[in-house]
């Protein structure tokens, strides 16, 4: 059917545990989204992804129907919890809080690289190496 | 639920907004909101500490920066959604959400906006529904091509259809059809995830609310699957495109024709066999 677009927005959201309480009642209450049908539809796509935050960009339109895409984990979450660690540092350079394998960083390339900007699988793994660099993680062979 | 809630906007240059609100969002436990380029989080705990946190990343990367925090009434979001959405009437129907009650003396169906299109709301399926309720005899056999909820499925068996079948290449329409026919104590006959071509039978009204230049790509599939002398209930075109698609029709007979707001919804006999 015919669609236009009312609004667009972005919630980074626990995954499996969306409710309507703050912050997702407001954003998307306010904008005319059926609350409980995004609950419901966000929990079941992303109840294998428990523990992590999921990015999920929703469309609204002019109907009031919606729909929502979900991204990946931002590739902090992912470090982190393949370094199993709670935070990254607060300087990169002096203070190093953990590592991660190359097989570890390829494996949150295959996860994220949809999300990057890229297509180049060795610009993903760069920019993967970055993140890791500046929360304080060494890439370890 | 807490009476009051903590909501603190971060503003930013928008190429920073990703990296800020990468940030916040492994600084606190709740979820946040991009929008533009302001990051809103909304919390039932203080956020004082989240902004000082904030504050002291960015601080050094001298980057332009701006908080504001401030407590808010909580409220029943439900409630106020549900507020928000108000039935409609087109033609014979009355098209209301689960949390209203139906209307005496019109056609009443039950739909809740989700996420298949087709609450009701936008002007091409109230242009649909006016006329299904002006087209549309006892009897006749219907299908609607693009289906989404199902509401223009529904309201033609609700006026009388003896059999309707329904498609749409998104499966979750075709999910959230069935469950609206479920809801609304009504049968289809056949529903399919896929396009109309592959329809096994003739109709008597063919309904198509798509946009307009898929319903010229699709015209020969949809004139091929309408009878000698059945209709065509074409909507989800901008009036701009309307004469790519009364081109791609002009082989057929135009009786109707509204326009509401910037949308068109034409009705087409067609009088002899087309190929």
């Amino acid at each position: 059917m015919a669609k236009k677009i009312q609004s667009k927005f972005k919630l980074i959201i626990p995954a499996g545990a969306a409710n309507p309480s703050p912050p997702v009642g407001p954003a998307c209450g306010q904008r005319g989204v059926n609350i409980m049908e995004f609950c419901k539809a966000f929990n079941e796509k992303t109840k294998d992804k428990a523990g992590f935050k999921i990015p999920v960009i929703i469309t609204v339109y002019s109907d009031k129907t919606f729909t929502f895409e979900t991204k990946q984990p931002p590739a902090s979450d992912l470090i982190m919890r393949a370094a199993n660690i709670k935070k990254g540092t607060d300087n990169p350079i002096l203070n190093k809080v953990g590592s991660i394998s190359k097989a570890k960083l390829d494996e949150i390339v295959d996860q994220k690289i949809a999300d990057l900007n890229t297509d180049d699988r060795d610009m993903a793994a760069k920019i993967i190496a970055g993140s890791c660099r500046s929360m304080g993680v060494e890439i370890v062979d | 639920m807490n009476e009051e809630y903590y909501e603190l906007i971060i503003t930013t240059d928008e190429s920073y907004t990703e990296a800020v609100a990468d940030a916040a969002a492994l600084l606190c436990d709740d979820g946040i909101e991009i929008d533009g380029n302001n990051i809103i989080v909304r919390s039932e705990n203080d956020l004082s500490h989240l902004q000082t946190q904030l504050e002291e990343i960015t601080t050094p990367l001298k980057i332009d920066i701006n908080f504001t925090l401030s407590k808010k009434a909580n409220s029943d979001w439900m409630k106020q959604y549900q507020a928000s959405i108000e039935p409609i009437e087109a033609g014979e129907f009355y098209i209301f959400p689960s949390w209203h009650e139906p209307k005496t003396g019109k056609i009443n169906i039950t739909i809740d906006p989700a996420l298949a299109f087709g609450s009701g709301h936008h002007a091409t399926t109230a242009g649909c529904l006016e006329m299904i309720s002006n087209y549309v005899k006892l009897n006749d056999n219907v299908i609607d091509v693009g289906c989404g909820s199902g509401i223009l499925g529904l309201a033609a068996k609700k006026k009388g259809a003896s059999s309707v079948d329904l498609c749409d290449t998104d499966p979750l329409a075709v999910e959230s059809c069935k469950e609206n026919f479920q809801i609304n104590n009504e049968t289809y006959n056949t529903i399919w995830e896929g396009s109309a071509n592959n329809a096994s039978k003739e109709y008597d009204v063919t309904i198509a609310n798509i946009i307009a230049d898929v319903l010229v790509m699709i015209a020969k599939d949809l004139k091929k699957i309408t009878k000698t002398g059945g209709l065509l209930i074409l909507s989800g075109i901008l009036d701009k495109k309307e004469a790519l698609v009364t081109e791609a029709y002009n082989d057929l007979k135009l009786i109707n024709r509204k326009l509401k707001d910037e949308w068109v919804t034409l009705v087409y006999q067609k009088e002899i066999d087309v190929k």
